[in-house]
């Protein structure tokens, strides 16, 4: 005969009397608070704020373009719908912005990336030499874009620059200045952006190639594996959590280009080496067109989330 | 409680009587570099706080670009000044349009068109508002080296028209000298061609009307045309090499190097080119001004003149006192000291004719005799279509649009603002 009590089975604390039980809920309530309101202050609420904004022609002057202004007795800003999408969407230099800001992406997915991969896979054996090479790599990143920027204005400049040198090296009549010539001003950008940027994916691969056990590459060299044939079938399928990672940051990283074009050309000669980014400062905000820049940057933002989630649902997915 | 009501009364009868015993009146100005512009102003304050006991001026430098970006901000907060430094221009309209400004009083402005200037006056005022005091007036003009004149074998003084004008440039091209230099990168210096032009074939009438709108706005006959003239220089590569990729500190430098035959800038070059030279500059000696060329056929006179006139506006809230400060501090006797030491081209008209440095002297004389004064376009028709007015002369520069391909896209963004 059984009775109730041979019923009662001794259920495993939930995971809400767990994290009572370990101090997890205490640590939650200390630290995730201040955490939240800093996100929300600092990027929530400016991204909504530009979101409101994109529908207005403001100047940017008044607390708001929807703030009734006193002093005149109207609004500060005028409510214009989808007009500013309508703008740059039909305006020339934010097509060439825009394709810009695609080459900027598929520059470093084509030709950074891979580079990096190779030199990483050069150098991420522990040994002096390397670490130099590591160093002088890693450099370029090291050092602020705006810097870089100035620097690079110096080196492109047909008057005193290394482009000079190189002209009269190969006796050219007439120096080359590529910041001024609307074929290479972006390509010099792009150029300035692999030449930064390698040195950073290079040390993600580093730091994946290292964690790969070194037993199963020497099991493939016993059984007679090449280098190439180790790096294709066993380095490179390994890292492929850490390739996805630098492939997140280059596409996210190509949309945010900025820093590095205002000192090289400040989107010149004739607004053709904008970037999305340099397009929404330079169109918006110093002329004076906060609700049309917001729009701009709505758009970037939509760019941005869209590629972030289709990203993480498919070729991260798993991970 | 009695005791709170007692020391709460008693603490506003103290700032109240502190209020009236002393008046602070906080004048924000861009940096002065040229010391003897900062003494000028540190003199003034001075000399007035000393005179006007119960009254303190503060005065405050802010670089330029601080300054433009910071000013929007200050306007809205507790800590605006009562008086700042502007260009005129976009900025200002849309600082007065958004009641940021304090109006003067009507009296006001009649006493001070009479003793300051008229004309800049007029460049502070929006809507029929008066809101600041002029000080320096700047113009544009022709600068040329006579070496290099001489070298070619030209004389730009004979220039009269536009085609005399390019018919000099070919001589230089011929002779293996660069005719102009100009900053192209920051567009700016490229747009005064495109102005000069337009203001010499359409005259002060069609410039008012492409601003109101009227005969198709910017999309008319006069605009192409100033576009097609303009582009008659360009296809003759009158510019540096590399003239996109260089700002115009660095072109005034080559400038100063004896780097072209001509120069078309502004007064304030003078200082900036010797500043930016590797050696000094060209000396008075070597320099030489002429206006912009008429125009075949155009309706603008030789002596219309394009510049810029600054000075310094009111804040709305600021006191009666600093109406008071403002006739001082841009005042005749200001106007006059900066004149004689050769600070700036003053607005004042009898201070004009003190200006004693031979270079600036003539830009007086071009300032002085001024049939009508267009403000800087990227200035006088606001960020928006002052920034598109840059563009389309630096995107024509360059070969990318067309002359009605450029006065389309000036009208499209003036129907939109």
């Amino acid at each position: 005969m059984t009775t109730a009590d041979d019923h009662i089975t001794i259920r495993p604390p939930s995971a809400w009397q767990r994290m009572m039980a370990n101090g997890q809920l205490r640590m939650l309530v200390i630290f995730v608070p201040p955490a939240i309101v800093v996100f929300t202050i600092f990027v929530m609420l400016p991204m909504l704020q530009a979101g409101f904004f994109a529908p207005y022609k403001w100047s940017g002057y008044g607390p708001a373009p929807w703030a009734f202004n006193e002093d005149t007795g109207r609004d500060f800003g005028t409510w214009i719908g989808a007009q500013n999408f309508d703008r740059f969407s039909g305006h020339s230099a934010f097509q060439t912005a825009f394709k810009n800001t695609i080459l900027v992406i598929a520059v470093s997915l084509i030709i950074q990336l891979p580079i990096a991969l190779l030199l990483a896979l050069m150098i991420y054996n522990n040994s002096r030499i390397n670490t130099v090479f590591r160093l002088i790599f890693f450099l370029p990143y090291i050092m602020a874009e705006v810097a870089t920027g100035l620097i690079f204005s110096f080196v492109l400049d047909g008057n005193y620059g290394l482009s000079k040198w190189i002209s009269d090296l190969m006796g050219m009549e007439e120096a080359f200045f590529p910041l001024a010539e609307k074929p290479w001003a972006f390509y010099s950008i792009l150029a300035v952006i692999v030449w930064k940027y390698f040195g950073f994916h290079m040390m993600i691969y580093i730091a994946g190639l290292q964690s790969i056990s070194r037993e199963m590459l020497e099991a493939a060299s016993i059984d007679g594996a090449k280098t190439v044939q180790k790096a294709v079938y066993i380095q490179i399928p390994l890292l492929w959590p850490a390739i996805t990672i630098s492939i997140f940051y280059s596409v996210l990283g190509g949309l945010q280009v900025f820093d590095l074009v205002m000192p090289m050309t400040a989107g010149g000669p004739s607004n053709s080496s904008h970037t999305l980014v340099s397009y929404l400062y330079n169109f918006g905000f110093i002329r004076l067109n906060v609700g049309f820049g917001s729009a701009v940057g709505v758009f970037l933002f939509a760019v941005g989330v869209i590629f972030a989630l289709v990203y993480r649902n498919t070729v991260q997915r798993g991970q | 409680m009695k005791f709170v009501n007692l020391t709460l009364a008693s603490a506003v009868a103290l700032t109240a009587g502190m209020a009236s015993a002393e008046v602070e009146v906080n004048v924000l100005s861009i940096n002065r570099d040229s010391e003897n512009w900062r003494t000028l102003y540190e003199d003034t304050v001075a000399a007035y706080n000393a005179a006007n006991p119960g009254v303190t001026v503060n005065l405050e430098f802010m670089e330029d670009e601080a300054f433009k970006q910071k000013l929007p901000t200050l306007l809205q907060s507790d800590a605006a000044p009562d008086m700042f430094f502007s260009w005129s221009g976009g900025v200002f309209y849309e600082q007065a349009d958004q009641g940021f400004l304090r109006a003067l009083p009507e009296d006001v402005v009649a006493e001070w068109q009479q003793d300051l200037s008229a004309g800049g006056m007029a460049a502070l005022s929006y809507n029929g508002k008066f809101y600041g005091a002029p000080e320096a007036s700047q113009n544009v003009a022709i600068w040329y080296n006579k070496d290099l004149a001489k070298q070619v074998g030209v004389d730009p003084t004979a220039i009269q028209t536009y085609d005399d004008l390019l018919d000099q440039v070919k001589a230089a091209k011929d002779a293996g000298v660069t005719p102009f230099v100009v900053g192209g990168q920051d567009k700016w210096p490229l747009h005064f061609f495109y102005s000069l032009i337009a203001m010499r074939i359409m005259g002060q009438e069609g410039m008012a009307a492409s601003a109101a709108g009227e005969n198709g706005g910017f999309d008319n006959a006069d605009w192409v045309r100033a576009g097609e003239e303009y582009v008659r220089l360009i296809e003759m590569d009158p510019f540096q090499p590399g003239f996109m990729g260089v700002k115009y500190d660095a072109a005034t430098g080559l400038w100063g190097d004896g780097g072209s035959l001509f120069h078309l800038m502004g007064d304030w070059d003078l200082g900036a080119s010797r500043g930016a030279a590797s050696n000094g500059g060209l000396t008075d000696d070597q320099l030489g001004v002429i206006p912009f060329p008429m125009i075949e056929g155009g309706k603008g006179a030789i002596t219309d003149t394009l510049g810029g006139a600054s000075g310094f506006v009111l804040t709305k809230n600021a006191p009666d006192e600093a109406i008071d400060f403002l006739k001082t501090f841009m005042g005749v006797e200001a106007q006059k000291r900066a004149a004689t030491e050769g600070v700036y081209i003053p607005t004042v008209p009898s201070a004009g004719g003190l200006v004693e440095d031979v270079i600036l002297k003539q830009f007086a004389a071009i300032g002085g005799a001024s049939t009508y004064h267009q403000l800087f376009l990227d200035q006088f028709f606001g960020s928006t279509l002052g920034g598109a007015i840059n563009d389309v002369s630096a995107q024509m520069a360059t070969g990318d649009i067309t002359p009605a391909e450029a006065a389309a896209q000036l009208e499209e963004t003036r129907q939109f603002q």
